[in-house]
């Protein structure tokens, strides 16, 4: 093997520079995010004392609680299927609301809007309208399909219906990002195409679609990471004593109810761990798959 | 010839009737917050029968939730807390996302993997940690404290290097070339080209922080530090059942963010890239 | 680094003075602003610590009262006048404004269940205050110092006759009982203030102020 060659001058200062530009962000999140985190993981080696004791080292104990517990397993199936309905959908809609409103045409701003509404939206106002959409009396849903289902609390499906809103709420976000992607591809190629005789449809596939996959890319890439974490959008419209709660919980919101309602931060704390561990293994797969789709110039 | 512009005509009333179609699911519950806003508490909670447009359209419940609650102050914390948080944001994201996007150095990608683990954990790990750091720094109550959190960004240093990512690599050649030293490069030609990407940092920073409910509420519990989403929260529990204040103080709050966002949406001009990219 | 010193140098050499400045703020626009924004940004933190607030000489939270005892209120003002703080120099925190209730099944997402949490498990909060139901949901899950402790032992002694208790059982399957709370309900605050029908007291297991509690304790029976 041969040595590590040595920088040339120009490289040198291209380190130099380079690190110098990431140590605001990096020194930014080391401090506010990354201690937290390292914080997070020694927890979860203890036991949280309570009633004004210490904690004590347990090692690994917690993660063998919680990978025995089925109610660990279900939740991440939960995430996990409430992450299905979630990216895919949205993202599909946001593309192709984002390819309609790149175009010129009038009431454009009107529309970009109105798509970005829900983003603003008060997450409790969000919650309500949804909760009454979905009642399974007086609910609009019901009464435009003359159908008696019970949206929410049906255990087989309830997760749809959550994800659905998921979807809803998200579909603004993902068209801003793709609007910003669809603007950095120059207009020319579109143009060629145009002379060429290419249609609409055959211009989407040859141009747009590689050109964007960068961004196409990170909005799948981040869109699963969050959705992996969904905890707003279930407490707020479900509670515990709605049977199909179990069916729909997921797991930071059964990290939230060990760490804050029971105080047992060592459990919660495995519980972030063990949904960060997933997390990262989808990543590393995402990560070789972007290798193969995803064109950068 | 006429058949292709039919063809175009058809074309765009389908787009428009989808558009239009996707509109109305989107609007439904704003229309519901700003109709309920203008409701007695009565007709807002009744089911039977369902009460949609209110009896009579007084404005009582917007005055006096802006008796009640010092908007002007409120809207002040919330307006500077975005500002900066979106411009520390932005300009460490850009910054960086250029230097993992377009530079070499040691340890980047470790680097970079570090910002991303940021991203895979619930959020609420932080604020015990970030609380006690910024009580230490006795910075409670201020509104440096509610920028604190939002000082950087790792979702934000992720979008900025897919954009630089996907920026043509021959303008920065033609830099080099120039004679210009790398933060010239980045400052005056790499930076601008991605406008569209930190008008879309922006925009969410802003509307992230703008929503950002529970750090505000411990950080900043005086009533005259406070942002408008925690003082939105305090009404909640005052007037637990008062839904058409609430819906009224939710309107009002929710306004600048709008006002916000049509102006920097005009921002999103095509075609930068257009002019860089001729060979 | 050194030859770029050199470097540099070499090229200032020959330019005049405005040429000097021009050339420094062309080429290290960046450096400059990020350094001089960095100083501002740290003399702030520095000047802000200096000037710093002043110390909690106590905080207590009361959870799902409507009454006026926050600061400022004459409830509040009594207090501080009972204990002889100068509020120039110390901040005495009533905070009256959080709203939750264990029993209701689900505290998840409660927002000021959140924020109790936050603040009784970064040590800020010295003293809670609620309905004496409610305090024992609490006190179960073990947020809440157990008054048998030695730093509370002397105020569990003074008011064993009004402790409210939980059981408790932990990993051995031993069960005991753990005093939590302390019963206020003939205090000032129902009486005077009208804050809450039935109400107990519990101190958060990282209190630091305990001393004032146990004031505030002599300030609100007084009298009973």
């Amino acid at each position: 093997m041969t040595k590590k060659k040595k920088m040339t001058k120009a490289q040198k200062n291209e380190a130099v520079w380079g690190l110098v530009m990431v140590a605001p962000a990096i020194i930014g999140l080391i401090v506010l995010n990354f201690w937290p985190i390292v914080n997070t993981i020694w927890q979860s080696l203890h036991k949280t004392g309570d009633f004004g004791m210490g904690n004590t080292f347990v090692g690994l104990d917690n993660y063998v609680s919680v990978c025995t517990s089925t109610e660990f397993w279900q939740s991440l199936l939960n995430t996990v299927k409430y992450a299905i309905i979630e990216v895919p959908f949205s993202i599909v809609i946001a593309l192709v609301l984002a390819v309609f409103l790149n175009r010129k045409m009038r009431f454009r701003s009107g529309y970009r809007t109105i798509f970005f509404l829900p983003m603003v939206a008060a997450p409790a106002a969000v919650a309500m309208v949804w909760k009454w959409l979905y009642n399974q009396q007086f609910g609009l849903l019901n009464h435009i399909f003359h159908t008696d289902i019970a949206w929410l609390s049906t255990p087989s499906f309830a997760w749809v219906s959550i994800g659905v809103i998921g979807v809803w709420s998200i579909i603004g976000y993902n068209m801003v990002l793709f609007l910003g992607g669809l603007q950095e591809i120059p207009h020319d190629y579109y143009e060629a195409a145009d002379i060429d005789g290419a249609s609409g449809v055959r211009q989407f596939f040859s141009i747009t679609v590689p050109l964007l996959s960068p961004t196409t890319f990170f909005i799948v890439q981040t869109r699963i990471i969050a959705a992996l974490q969904v905890f707003d959008l279930i407490y707020m419209i479900m509670d515990r004593t709605n049977i199909a709660f179990s069916k729909v919980q997921s797991v930071v919101l059964l990290f939230y109810q060990y760490t804050f309602t029971q105080d047992n931060k060592g459990y919660g704390s495995t519980l972030v761990v063990m949904l960060l561990l997933f997390i990262l293994i989808i990543t590393f797969v995402l990560q070789k798959l972007e290798k193969k789709f995803v064109f950068y110039n | 010839m006429d058949s292709v512009r039919t063809k175009d005509r058809i074309v765009r009333v389908v787009i428009h009737v989808i558009l239009i179609i996707m509109s109305v699911i989107m609007i439904v519950p704003f229309l519901w917050m700003a109709l309920t806003a203008f409701k007695t508490v009565a007709e807002s909670t009744s089911i039977d029968p369902f009460v949609i447009l209110p009896s009579s359209w007084k404005f009582d419940n917007f005055t006096t939730v802006w008796k009640n609650y010092n908007f002007l102050i409120l809207y002040k914390n919330t307006l500077l807390m975005i500002f900066f948080r979106v411009l520390c944001a932005v300009v460490t994201a850009t910054m960086a996302g250029y230097a993992f996007g377009r530079l070499r150095f040691p340890g980047k990608n470790i680097l970079f993997g570090m910002v991303l683990v940021q991203m895979m954990v619930p959020p609420q790990i932080f604020l015990l940690p970030q609380y006690l750091m910024v009580s230490k720094l006795r910075l409670l109550d201020t509104t440096f404290a509610l920028v604190f959190p939002g000082l950087v960004s790792a979702f934000g240093t992720y979008l900025m290097k897919t954009s630089f990512q996907s920026l043509p690599k021959d303008l920065e050649e033609a830099g080099s070339i120039d004679g210009c030293n790398i933060g010239q490069r980045f400052l005056l030609i790499m930076a601008p080209l991605t406008r569209s990407g930190m008008v879309s940092l922006g925009i969410f920073t802003a509307v992230f922080g703008f929503k950002d409910l529970m750090w505000p509420m411990i950080a900043c519990t005086r009533s005259d530090t406070t942002s408008l989403s925690a003082a939105l929260a305090k009404m909640q529990g005052q007037f637990a059942a008062n839904y058409p204040q609430l819906m009224a103080a939710a309107l009002m709050a929710c306004i600048p963010m709008i006002i916000l966002y049509l102006i920097f949406q005009k921002q999103f001009v095509e075609g930068i890239a257009t002019s860089g990219g001729k060979l | 680094m050194k030859e770029w010193l050199e470097q540099e140098k070499q090229k200032l050499k020959q330019l005049t003075r405005k040429q000097k400045l021009w050339y420094l703020w062309d080429y290290y626009r960046l450096w400059i602003i990020g350094g001089v924004s960095l100083l501002l940004v740290v003399g702030f933190l520095i000047g802000n610590y200096i000037r710093a607030n002043r110390e909690n000489y106590i905080y207590t939270l009361y959870v799902n009262t409507f009454a006026e005892i926050g600061q400022g209120s004459d409830f509040w003002q009594g207090y501080v006048d009972f204990c002889g703080v100068d509020t120039s120099q110390e901040n005495v925190i009533f905070d009256a404004q959080n709203y939750f209730d264990m029993s209701s099944g689900s505290v998840t997402g409660n927002h000021y269940y959140e924020k109790a949490v936050v603040l009784i498990d970064s040590g800020t909060v010295d003293a809670i205050v609620m309905e004496t139901e409610n305090l024992a949901l609490l006190g179960q899950s073990g947020r809440l110092i157990d008054l048998q402790d030695d730093r509370t032992r002397a105020l569990a002694e003074q008011y064993a006759d009004r402790l409210i208790t939980v059981t408790h059982t932990d990993e051995a399957g031993n069960t005991r009982e753990i005093p939590v709370g302390i019963d206020i309900s003939d205090s000032k605050l129902v009486s005077q203030a009208q804050a809450y029908e039935d109400c107990a007291l519990g101190i958060s297991a990282g209190a630091q102020h305990i001393e004032a509690v146990g004031q505030f304790l002599d300030y609100i029976l007084q009298g009973v």
